[in-house]
């Protein structure tokens, strides 16, 4: 259950500097050397730009933060949080166009920004109207020297803070392409992480977790930065993605959040060098690419291949995933021992989580106050009980497991009314070397796979008739199906599938 | 040679036969590199030639051939 009194991130600062003071908080690479900030620094450091920022707002207003992960970009984000300001994150990555939109959507009056950003930032305050000030993360040090504890502002860090308040508001890339500002209370965004943890090895004092994921994104920003702090662990910043491979070897961490394209490729990395090295045995060779004390990946964000959890297993890795949307606050479910490994981990103690017609629907104090200025929107997303719709297909065992099937949107209904997610057959088959691609749809009351085949995998072995291998896989696959689930047609088409996104195959009309 | 080394690199991330890259192997569609393997090439790329290589320009650069025409026009 959620604590009666849920920490603000300002809370959270000052009880981590008085619990774990001098000791690191924060490591990173500048110019080539390593720097380490104390728990006591950072809150001090976030404490001056809260006083910039109520000297220089003089109101309660919207404020965006644009940088990539670094300790700047930390002590800013926490600055606006403890301002009692509204804190608005977006990717560095954003075009000055998307930006000047959303700026204008999300009432932006101030912007904190990171020196790459500084031509766009000048920009945008050339042309958004309502944006009056913007900051350089390049000034930090002025900052800290002129908002400093013994300066005149001193008092300005004194923020009677209301936490059913909004406190941030992330905007979701969305399905329609209408992007869709989450707004969260400092309540929901710091509650999210005070749940029961079930796996108590791991989120402890002085354990280090690198940081790869960007901060902008829910599932980083609460686990790596604000659980963390509550948690005491060291956050090594990985910074750009390319250094990954250096920085794992130069941090050694224990616990990394990814997402599972990194478990993949690093997984291509060791196992190369065990056909290089056959002497190392495979937590050597694990070692040798993530360090000597790896033994947690967290993963989110995406599906997570269970081969790749079983893989991982046999390193000496433990790779578990959790689930959530930044509509709920962030976490669902979290990674925990003894878990299937298709499962999204287990419920959290702060969620409750209900099935209705197949679809995953979430209760919990820790949900969004609603999408920005989008009332109709937020009212689809709840249902009339006030349940969070997730729009994902799955369910959950009697020992609190939450497995995800598929999404509602693809759902095929077939004429006899049942329902079948198209996701849960389709990844039947990706480990059948033949099939490249496929695609399950319903026309009446068939269901049909469609298959891309893999063409060097048919020429390595001499297959002439594609249509009976793929037959014979079907077929066997059907003998252990539902049979609301059986395939009764499969078609073979000779060119790929058109893409919606990186790896997504667009998905037909229903034909139904 | 730096079409040899460019080879030597990516065999590293992904299992293939070095004698089957060709200056026309595209590297994702042919080798299978994930963005996350681009990246990690480039920081290796970068150490041996000195020629930083971002996300964007990958995006461009899309053979092993393409990587040797991008290094050796940017040591010009």
């Amino acid at each position: 259950m959620l604590p009666t009194v849920v920490p603000s991130v300002k809370e959270l600062l000052d009880e981590s500097a008085g619990r774990f003071g001098d000791a690191t908080f924060i490591k990173y690479v500048k110019n080539g050397e390593v720097e380490e900030k104390s728990f006591i620094q950072i809150r001090n450091d976030s404490e001056c730009v809260c006083r910039m920022i109520r000297h220089t707002a003089g109101k309660r207003i919207h404020i965006a933060v644009i940088g990539k992960t670094s300790y700047e970009y930390l002590v800013f984000c926490s600055g606006v949080l403890s301002s009692g300001n509204v804190f608005v994150p977006f990717s560095p990555e954003i075009s000055a166009v998307e930006a000047a939109d959303l700026f204008e959507r999300a009432d932006i009056e101030m912007l904190l920004y990171e020196e790459e950003f500084a031509g766009k930032a000048q920009e945008l305050f050339k042309t958004c109207s309502q944006l009056k000030n913007i900051c350089c993360f390049s000034q930090a040090s002025e900052i800290y020297e002129t908002y400093s504890a013994s300066s005149e502002f001193a008092g300005l860090s004194d923020v009677k803070e209301d936490k059913e308040q909004c406190a941030i508001i992330i905007y979701t890339s969305g399905t329609t392409g209408v992007k869709k500002g989450v707004m969260l209370s400092m309540n929901a965004l710091v509650g999210n992480i005070m749940y029961r943890e079930y796996c108590t090895d791991i989120f402890n004092e002085g354990v280090v977790a690198l940081s790869v994921l960007p901060m902008y994104h829910t599932f980083c920003f609460s686990g790596d930065f604000i659980k963390n702090l509550k948690d005491g662990l060291q956050v090594c910043l990985n910074g750009e993605f390319k250094d990954i491979a250096e920085n794992l070897k130069r941090f050694q961490p224990t616990v990394i959040r990814i997402v599972p394209m990194i478990a993949q490729s690093l997984l291509g990395k060791i196992k190369i060098l065990l056909r290089r090295n056959p002497d190392l045995t495979p937590r050597e060779a694990a070692e040798e690419v993530y360090g000597k004390n790896i033994k947690w990946l967290i993963s989110g964000g995406a599906y997570l291949n269970p081969e790749l959890v079983d893989e991982y297993d046999k390193l000496g890795i433990f790779l578990r995933q959790g689930y959530g949307m930044t509509e709920v606050g962030c976490r669902v479910s979290v990674p925990d021992d003894g878990v299937a490994y298709e499962s999204v981990g287990r419920i959290i103690d702060i969620c409750e989580v209900r099935t209705q017609n197949g679809e995953i629907q979430v209760k919990t104090p820790t949900a969004m106050m609603g999408y920005y200025k989008m009332p109709e929107e937020t009212k689809e997303m709840f249902t009339e009980d006030g349940w969070v719709k997730t729009g994902d297909i799955g369910y959950v065992t009697e020992d609190n497991q939450l497995f995800i099937t598929g999404r509602v949107k693809n759902l095929i209904i077939l004429s006899s009314g049942e329902n079948v997610s198209p996701e849960a057959i389709e990844r039947k088959f990706s480990t059948y070397d033949i099939v490249e691609e496929v695609l399950v749809f319903g026309e009446g009351n068939k269901i049909i796979a469609e298959f891309y085949p893999n063409a060097d995998y048919i020429q390595a072995n001499g297959i002439e008739d594609i249509e009976t291998e793929l037959e014979k896989i079907v077929d066997s696959l059907n003998e252990t199906a539902k049979s609301a689930h059986l395939i009764s047609e499969i078609r073979v088409r000779d060119i790929p599938f058109e893409k919606t996104g990186p790896g997504k195959i667009k998905r037909y009309e229903t034909k139904i | 040679m730096m079409f040899d080394k460019i080879k030597d690199l990516i065999c590293g991330f992904v299992e293939v036969d070095p004698e089957e890259i060709t200056a026309e192997s595209k590297l994702t569609t042919d080798l299978g590199l994930c963005s996350l393997d681009l990246a990690m090439l480039s920081s290796e790329i970068e150490k041996e030639f000195g020629v930083s290589i971002s996300a964007k320009t990958f995006a461009t650069v899309k053979t092993v051939g393409g990587i040797v025409d991008y290094i050796e026009n940017e040591q010009k």
